[in-house]
């Protein structure tokens, strides 16, 4: 059975979601079971938009509360110190001919709340804006973010762009969005893929040892 | 080369074109455009609906693209399947992949629409509308500019016969929400080339009794 944080975002209740987030970090909750209900909350949502119970607006919707509940978990999460102390720099777009960014937006929230350096790069992000980042900041981990399946192939585009600058052996890349599973990630090339803003930051920190 | 027997499993978002191409004795079943919401479900319904329709010897084409994965895994036990290699019904509709992603390499902004899916789940106009209700009266217009904020054309899909007034609708959509608005006229060589042949390998998947619609 679904948390009642889980229920209240998956029931679209912006207000008592944020209220019910608050009151379990005043009584001293840990802010990541917090973030997971949130994230088991946006799962609902995920299914009932399947389903045919949710539409486009449901899931935007949803996407701005649990932005709302992770702004009030982030002073909570202790790794967000100052720069120097940021857990390590992570380059995240949307590749090339896509501009889907609603969840790759999420993911660079939850990075940045978790402590890492992120540099979003935006929509459309042709390969090269990927390489001059990577040797611009000297980020070692990458992630790909794209919609459509026509997307998959600027992801390998890309990662043979990586690969071509004779950058690929130091840098570890995610891929996500849309239908993206391990039979993509073989495809393009990446290391991970990841179905959710959680288990990018997961990858991350495994990379990073964070 | 034409198939010896006429079967087709077609999306009702290229009905227009592939039906008046079947020959009258053929059997084409027409799904829903709804299904593709969720790849599961369309991809139960064209399994379903390809144990319904296969027959030893036939060929049962396929009016579809890779569609959100939702093919990936359709199969047929007794006859051939024939899918073209593109990824949705913009595509099919462009004549090749090829031409869909290099429409998108030259303006990834772009929203695609046929006339006839105006009043289908592919008007992303009408869809961002729905379920408005439940979201906060204040909250409303910034959900539906977060929805539309990346599009910048309105790509109205052109096959020769636009109405007057489908083309004063989207020019109405892109106004209200800052596009600009272009014509793209279709290419239905490919389609055309699904029901009628040749199915060269460039452009069709053809598998045998037995083997799934691979990832492509």
């Amino acid at each position: 059975m679904a948390s009642e944080l889980a229920s209240l975002l998956a029931d679209l209740k912006e207000k008592e979601a944020a209220e019910m987030a608050n009151n379990k970090l005043e009584q001293g909750a840990d802010p990541m079971e917090i973030l997971a209900d949130a994230r088991e909350g946006m799962n609902i949502v995920g299914e009932r938009f399947g389903n045919g119970e949710y539409f486009i607006p449901d899931l935007i919707f949803s996407g701005e509360i649990l932005k709302d509940i992770a702004k009030l978990v982030e002073p909570h999460i202790k790794h967000k110190e100052t720069e120097s102390q940021k857990r390590g720099k992570v380059i995240i777009g949307t590749v090339a001919g896509d501009i889907h960014d609603i969840g790759k937006d999420l993911v660079v929230l939850m990075l940045d709340i978790n402590g890492f350096d992120v540099y979003d790069l935006g929509i459309d992000v042709p390969a090269k804006n990927f390489v001059d980042k990577i040797n611009e900041t000297g980020a070692t981990v990458v992630g790909l973010s794209g919609f459509l399946t026509l997307a998959f192939d600027a992801m390998k585009d890309t990662i043979e762009a990586i690969k071509t600058a004779g950058l690929r052996d130091r840098i570890k890349i995610m891929i996500g969005g849309g239908q993206i599973d391990d039979e993509v990630r073989r495809y393009t090339g990446a290391d991970a893929c990841g179905k959710d803003a959680m288990e990018a930051v997961v990858l991350a920190r495994r990379w990073l040892n964070a | 080369m034409s198939p010896k027997i006429h079967k087709a499993i077609v999306c009702r978002a290229l009905a227009h074109v592939l039906e008046p191409l079947t020959s009258p004795e053929s059997e084409i079943m027409i799904l829903e455009i709804g299904l593709h919401v969720d790849p599961q479900r369309l991809k139960a319904r064209l399994l379903k609906e390809v144990a319904d329709m296969e027959e030893e010897g036939a060929e049962i084409l396929l009016g579809y693209g890779l569609c959100g994965r939702a093919l990936e895994g359709v199969v047929s036990a007794r006859s051939t399947l024939v899918l073209p290699r593109i990824d949705d019904c913009v595509g099919a509709l462009l004549g090749s992949r090829a031409r869909h992603k290099e429409l998108l390499r030259q303006n990834a902004g772009c929203y695609f629409l046929e006339q006839r899916w105006l009043t289908t789940e592919l008007n992303i106009f009408d869809e961002i509308l729905k379920g408005l209700e439940r979201i906060p009266p204040d909250k409303r217009d910034k959900i539906v500019k977060m929805m539309l904020k990346n599009y910048n054309t309105l790509a109205l899909l052109d096959s020769g016969d636009l109405l007057p007034e489908t083309e004063s609708l989207c020019l109405t959509y892109a106004r209200r929400y800052n596009m600009d608005l272009i014509n793209l006229k279709t290419q239905s060589g490919l389609l055309t080339r699904l029901i009628k042949g040749p199915w060269r390998e460039e452009e069709f998947l053809v598998l045998p009794p037995g083997k799934p619609v691979p990832f492509f």
